[in-house]
């Protein structure tokens, strides 16, 4: 029998603020006090827009052209449209419950908005973008984006009718999730009925942390209301989910640090400040390629 | 007494004590706005130096068609100060913007002036900082006389390697005396130039 691993803290969300004008976000990782990139690594950031109302808009709000380099975004829709589009020529539109995996490495430029055709209608708007860091060999890699719609991500049934656990990267029980990691991560959704119940298990060392994304749930037996995000301590290994409200949502994260020095200047995340400012160099010279606003 | 950047930056250059310190913050306080708050507009007058503690500003000009002029930017560890006011008593002719959710130390002149009496060390280094704010607009001044747009694009992105990313390029190309299209235009020369490397 393996030992439980224990909460370290429950966290409510922050006060939000907006990235461009189109995602109203809570962060967690790295600003909330123990969630730095250094203790959560291989997860260096967490941008959590829960469910908002969007008036309908001719021209989808969203942020512009940026660049990022050394680290991937997985940016998770819940419920609303989100559009993409980078200069290595990658580009679409995920809805509820797909996943877009960009692997910026050694650089791109790009945009994300709402859907233009859902912003028309507007709607409830929820997601999550959560960066994770690439190891030192993979930093100045080819970019590369991975689009996993939510008809491709493992399904674990639950028994029972309990519900489901959708593994978007690593293993649930033998169920493989689509997502190709460059380091050990896992990364799924627990949807549960009310009463459903979902054990997970991790080797200790992991960062590991899970945020309850619809409902309320007991982790571990404790409490957590729906947004709030709980980050274990890196001792044991199996916890608990259970929902204690109906259609409840849980996002699960685990992963191995990778142990390497993290260098961060907003969009890049690199291992020395050297690097950091190579990437100012070349961002500024043009290397990241183009892209129109 | 709150930890600030100014704090480090002063104390790393002057040395000061903490009588000093407490004379020159007497009357300074902390501000912070929104992005896109005015710290000052044109016509007002303030008696105080801002100190840019988080975030970044512009400073710009409004000419007579309404098209705006940016003389500079602060980003944190920078001054921007309204010379009009500050020095001259006049009411500004200038605009003070916050481009990013900022927080500012607003340094009340009277206590520089009167920290300066007290302490050489400090006049010095407050006069060297005046000094080297001159001798910045003077070759602003000459760049933009006689360089091309490519290499005012250049040397400010030597000078200033982060700001590209903060700082929207509308504003950017208005500081270096081009408009949008032409920035736009200098950019995609550098891509396809570093394409054909």
């Amino acid at each position: 029998m393996k030992a439980m691993k224990k909460i370290a803290f429950i966290t409510h969300p922050q006060e939000t603020h907006w990235v461009g004008d189109g995602f109203r976000v809570h962060n967690f990782i790295p600003y909330v006090p123990g969630l730095s990139m250094k203790e959560m690594d291989p997860f260096i950031l967490l941008d959590y827009n829960a469910k908002m109302e969007v008036s309908p808009r001719d021209i989808p709000g969203g942020v512009g052209v940026h660049p990022h380099r050394g680290f991937e975004t997985v940016t998770i829709a819940y419920e609303g449209e989100v559009e993409h589009h980078d200069s290595a020529g990658h580009g679409g539109v995920i809805g509820k419950g797909d996943v877009q995996w960009m692997t910026a490495a050694s650089g791109v430029l790009h945009k994300e908005y709402h859907a233009r055709e859902w912003s028309k209608k507007g709607g409830i708007f929820q997601m999550v973008q959560l960066w994770t860091n690439l190891p030192k060999q993979d930093k100045m890699s080819a970019p590369t984006y991975q689009s996993l719609p939510h008809q491709g991500m493992g399904r674990y049934e639950l028994p029972q009718g309990n519900g489901w656990v959708e593994i978007i990267a690593g293993n649930y029980d033998g169920v493989q999730g689509p997502a190709h990691t460059h380091s050990p991560i896992a990364l799924m959704n627990a949807h549960l009925q009310q009463g459903g119940k979902a054990a997970f298990s991790f080797p200790a060392h992991y960062n590991t942390a899970v945020l309850v994304v619809q409902g309320n749930a007991l982790v571990n037996g404790q409490e957590v209301p729906t947004d709030n995000f709980v980050k274990f301590e890196n001792e044991g290994e199996e916890f608990t989910v259970e929902a204690t409200s109906a259609d409840t949502i849980v996002l699960v994260m685990s992963g191995e640090s990778l142990g390497e020095p993290i260098v961060s200047y907003g969009p890049f995340v690199m291992n020395s400040k050297q690097e950091i400012l190579q990437a100012f160099e070349d961002f500024n010279t043009g290397k990241f390629g183009y892209l129109a606003d | 007494m709150e930890k600030f950047l100014f704090t480090d930056f002063l104390l790393s250059n002057v040395p000061l004590t903490e009588v000093q310190l407490r004379m020159l913050f007497q009357k300074s306080r902390v501000l912070k706005v929104d992005k896109g708050e005015m710290l000052l507009s044109a016509g007002d007058t303030c008696k105080h130096r801002f100190f840019i503690e988080k975030g970044a500003v512009r400073e710009f000009y409004v000419d007579e068609h309404g098209k705006e002029h940016l003389l500079v930017f602060a980003v944190e560890g920078w001054f921007v100060v309204n010379v009009d006011s500050v020095f001259f008593d006049q009411p500004s002719r200038y605009f003070i913007q916050a481009i990013e959710p900022t927080k500012v130390l607003l340094i009340d002149e009277e206590q520089v002036q009167a920290l300066s009496l007290q302490s050489p060390e400090f006049d010095r280094f407050n006069k060297q900082l005046i000094y080297e704010h001159i001798q910045h607009l003077q070759h602003r001044i000459t760049s933009l006389q006689s360089d091309g747009a490519e290499i005012r694009y250049q040397h400010f992105i030597k000078a200033y390697p982060e700001l590209l990313l903060r700082i929207p390029q509308a504003y950017i190309a208005s500081y270096l005396g081009i408009t949008p299209e032409s920035l736009s235009r200098i950019r995609r020369q550098l891509v396809q130039q570093a394409r054909q490397k």
